[in-house]
């Protein structure tokens, strides 16, 4: 780095660049920079294809400013106070953001979640799969398709990511690659829409695209619950804005045309935030329509918008309403939202989201819409009293709208709940702040914007600048604000590690998030690690289970040792096993568990290693037949091992009850399995492909959830897909002959 | 230190206001490394807002009734010392802090204050204000600085989302 930093300087040295209008004198700097860098490469002796990538971006990104200083800041005064505007904007996007710029996990569950789904997508692409419909990958084994189908924008845009960085970084490091990226591309697409807007106070536009995306309702998405797919929207809701603004300043196509593409983008990318945002913006067509005339020349602008409108936001929308996983499903109403509840979480959240954030920016209260944005939209609302114009007016009411719906007390608030139709609040969900005040920031400071603008021109120079200073003040209260979300992401740190170690298969977590919108979880169903390659099961027409992976590396596999739960010390609180397990790196282990009657009935089952953290609550962990003790549960658990090196893994049960610690608990087999031994030995997972050894002609059983439209052969001849009545989701093939044979099931449609 | 004879009284405030604004940035950077390197439990920011208030109100140039001269290093010192035993004092039966952490204030703050007249700060202020002005102006220093920030950026992006690139 320090390397590459001192042969660019010395570049510039040599071949001196003063002006923006250099254009020409660019080249042959990138150029001794990038033969510098190569010689230095080849030194080293360790070129890499990431030390490309970063080649080409060094010379993008510095051909990217040069042009765009050339294309809007040319003059020498304004070009330069212009230049430091997007100077300082970039560090305050890396002063903000920086917190994403490392490998590991940053997040909790969510983040595991969106970073599985993603490296997921990254698999499918790698393999030469576009479009994805479904989950493919032993990451979504299952065929998930929420959020991947509900919220694309997240997951295409995850893909170019890992596109634009060469394929060099590992899933989560193109997770944090892509949450930075959206976040620089926000503060540039705010600013820059602003600026149109308020050509003569530049500075203002300035400082009011900071304050909308440093607003803590806006910077939360991404830092307080990992709200990722909501993040992706940051990006497009100031364009649509100006769209707006624009729509009643000039008449025409584009301005429309502009609106119509952002709010599509918007159903790309979160459709609680697409919904409102739809919604406001409808009614401030509707006021524009019916204000201004004649109405009738604006008609086809109109129908032009609203063709690219379900052009762009047509997928999102109708691959879930109109064509959900299996005939009936209603996937618009997975989940429910009542103005009761509505207002009793904004009641929990206050009177936190009315007082400074927290210390570290992850609390409820800590959604809110900060000082600095509630001190501009009483600006903005005073100054919308003394304009009479619905285009000034439009955005102000909408933002009062919202404050009314999320500061109002109890009663009044759950009255006017109760007036959002069902269909909007279940879109919405019951944490609503999650969603508006990071809409409503956005109404506050375009709202303002637009009455500056109209002001402009007549705007006295003294009240310019101190217009200026106030929002100064506010982004200094931004600021200050927003380092709690740094110093949060601080306190949860994880090792660099933490990224590649999540997507290894001895640790991908598919918990019940990754079944919604399907009609029911499947039985074998267990929130967390699993092992995809041996929830495969072979019945026949009846019924009746005729073969189980589980079960066949138990008896097919080789005992490696047996080890009764003991409590050693006094101090510690916990069952452990005399030895550590010696895992082999490439070699797969099943851990078989023969529980005592008289065991504890309830407490946590935890596997520990150097890359390894696997926990499952006691009796049970998922469905009915995941893994647990008593009734149907599995009493496996797989334990692969893909590191390079050989790891020791402690197994331990802590009990919930300390007495219980004096009690028998119960022992474990360790064993060792070929997969190729097994009766179902899967080859490939995009697509499912498996070589099944059968007893006898029956239908098997994948973790893949059943859709409609899969396509399945056995032997290269179509087979049935059926999704039985009483176990939902499975999705089994019928074979015809006795012995071995294949089973493919790629999808379609 | 003389100050030329003849000065108008308000160049003198003003040469003074620049004194008490230094004296009090110099406290304030000692109160932040002290905040930073000092044992637990450091200095609460109200204990360092309190002396900073301190310093500003014993350091005023209007309530100094002398209007003809710099005053001299042993004329301010008695105000220093006042400011270190005020502070003292309001950290030690507000804060609770110990006695010696005002010390060991003091003991960088004196000697930092007493050495930063030697320095020509106006003349050092205007001359860094034409060269800054002119590098930007003439030469746009300001577009190196974007490149800077435009290879810093992308060289920090790679070095941390992929470590040992």
């Amino acid at each position: 780095m320090l390397a590459t930093a001192a042969i660019w300087i010395a570049a510039r040295g040599l071949l001196r660049l003063p002006s923006t209008r250099s254009g020409a004198s660019l080249f042959p700097v990138l150029v001794v920079t990038m033969l510098g860098l190569a010689v230095w490469l080849q030194t080293a002796g360790q070129v890499q294809r990431g030390h490309l990538v970063v080649a080409v971006w060094l010379v993008g990104g510095v051909a990217l400013y040069r042009f765009l200083l050339a294309r809007f800041a040319t003059d020498a005064e304004g070009g330069l106070v212009e230049n430091f505007r997007w100077i300082t904007l970039g560090a305050v996007g890396l002063v903000l953001f920086r917190p994403f710029l490392q490998a590991g996990v940053h997040g909790t569950g969510d983040a595991l979640w969106y970073g599985t789904m993603l490296a997921d997508l990254m698999a499918q692409l790698h393999a030469e799969v576009f479009p994805v419909w479904t989950g493919q990958s032993i990451y979504q084994f299952n065929g998930s398709i929420f959020p991947l189908r509900i919220a694309p924008l997240f997951h295409h845009a995850g893909a170019l990511t890992d596109l634009l960085t060469g394929r060099a970084l590992a899933p989560f490091s193109v997770l944090n690659a892509l949450l930075f990226g959206t976040g620089l591309l926000a503060l540039a697409t705010t600013y820059f829409s602003r600026r149109a807007l308020l050509p003569q106070l530049r500075g203002c536009a300035w400082a009011l695209a900071i304050l909308f995306v440093g607003c803590p309702g806006t910077l939360g998405l991404v830092f307080n619950t990992d709200l990722f797919m909501s993040w992706t929207t940051v990006p497009w809701w100031p364009v649509a804005l100006y769209g707006c603004i624009r729509s009643f300043q000039a008449s025409g196509y584009r301005p429309l045309l502009i609106l119509a593409g952002a709010l599509g983008l918007l159903w790309w990318g979160h459709a609680p935030i697409a919904l409102w945002t739809t919604v406001i913006m409808s009614l401030t067509q509707a006021a524009r329509l019916l204000t201004k005339r004649p109405a009738s020349a604006m008609i086809r602008p109109h129908l032009a918008a609203a063709m690219l409108f379900v052009f762009v936001a047509g997928y999102p929308i109708g691959s879930v309403l109109l064509y959900p996983p299996e005939p009936g499903v209603n996937a618009a109403g997975f989940q429910g939202a009542r103005a009761d509840v509505v207002v009793r979480f904004l009641r929990e959240a206050r009177p936190a989201s009315w007082l400074p954030m927290s210390a570290h920016g992850r609390a409820l209260g800590d959604f809110q819409l900060g000082y600095a944005l509630w001190s501009a939209l009483i600006v903005t609302l005073v100054l919308a009293a003394r304009s009479r114009s619905v285009a000034l007016t439009a955005l102000p009411l909408a933002a009062l709208g919202l404050a009314a719906l999320l500061n109002l007390p109890s009663g009044p608030a759950e009255a006017l709940w109760r007036l959002v139709p069902d269909f909007v609040r279940n879109t919405t969900g019951n944490w609503v702040m999650n969603r508006l005040y990071f809409v409503q920031s956005g109404l506050i400071v375009f709202g303002l914007a637009a009455l500056l603008a109209a002001r402009a021109a007549s705007l006295p120079r003294t009240a310019a600048r101190v217009a200026l200073a106030f929002a100064l003040c506010g982004v200094l209260w931004t600021r200050f604000e927003a380092r709690k979300f740094a110093a949060g992401s601080r306190a949860g740190l994880r090792p660099p590690t933490s990224g590649v170690l999540a997507v290894r298969p001895e640790n991908i977590q598919i918990t019940r998030f990754a079944y919604l919108v399907f009609p029911k979880l499947p039985a074998y169903f267990t929130h967390g690690v699993t092992a995809p390659a041996l929830e495969n099961r072979l019945f026949n027409d009846t019924g009746t289970l005729l073969a189980d992976n589980f079960v066949a590396a138990e008896t097919g596999g080789k005992v490696l040792a047996t080890h009764e739960f003991f409590h050693d010390r006094a101090d510690n609180d916990f069952l452990g096993l005399p030895l550590a397990l010696h895992l082999v790196p490439g070699r797969h282990y099943l851990l078989a568990f023969d529980f005592h009657a008289d065991a504890a009935p309830e407490g946590l089952m935890q596997i520990k290693g150097p890359a390894t953290l696997r926990e499952y609550a006691m009796p049970e962990y998922g469905e009915a037949a995941s893994f647990g003790r008593g009734g149907r549960h599995s009493r496996y658990l797989a334990l692969p091992h893909s590191a390079d090196t050989p790891h020791g893994v402690d197994v331990r049960y802590y009990p919930a009850a300390s007495a219980a610690l004096a009690r028998p608990f119960g022992r474990v087999r360790w064993i060792e399995y070929i997969p190729a031994n097994l009766p179902v030995d899967i080859e490939s997972w995009i697509p499912y492909r498996a070589r099944v050894d059968a007893p006898a002609a029956g239908w098997l059983e994948t973790p893949r959830m059943f859709q409609t439209n899969y396509e399945a052969t056995v032997d290269g001849r179509p087979a049935i897909v059926k999704n039985p009545p009483k176990v939902s989701s499975v999705s089994p093939f019928r074979r015809d002959a006795p012995r071995s044979n294949s089973a493919t099931m790629p999808r379609s449609g | 230190m003389k100050l030329p004879a003849g000065l108008a009284p308000h160049l003198l405030r003003s040469i003074r206001l620049v004194a008490t604004q230094l004296d009090t940035l110099l406290l304030w950077a000692t109160l932040t490394a002290a905040d930073r390197f000092m044992p637990a439990p450091g200095l609460p920011w109200l204990a360092q807002l309190g002396a900073l208030v301190i310093c500003v109100l014993l350091q005023s140039p209007n309530a100094d009734p002398d209007q003809q001269a710099w005053r001299s290093q042993a004329r301010r010192l008695p105000r220093r010392l006042a400011v270190v035993a005020l502070a003292a004092g309001l950290w030690y039966l507000v804060f609770s802090l110990p006695a010696t952490a005002a010390l060991r204030v003091a003991a960088v703050w004196l000697p930092l204050t007493t050495l930063a007249p030697l320095v020509a700060w106006r003349v050092c202020a205007v001359r860094s204000t034409v060269w800054v002005r002119s590098q930007f102006q003439e030469h746009r220093i300001d577009i190196p600085v974007g490149e800077a920030l435009v290879f810093g950026g992308i060289l920090a992006a790679s070095d941390t989302l992929a470590p040992g690139l």
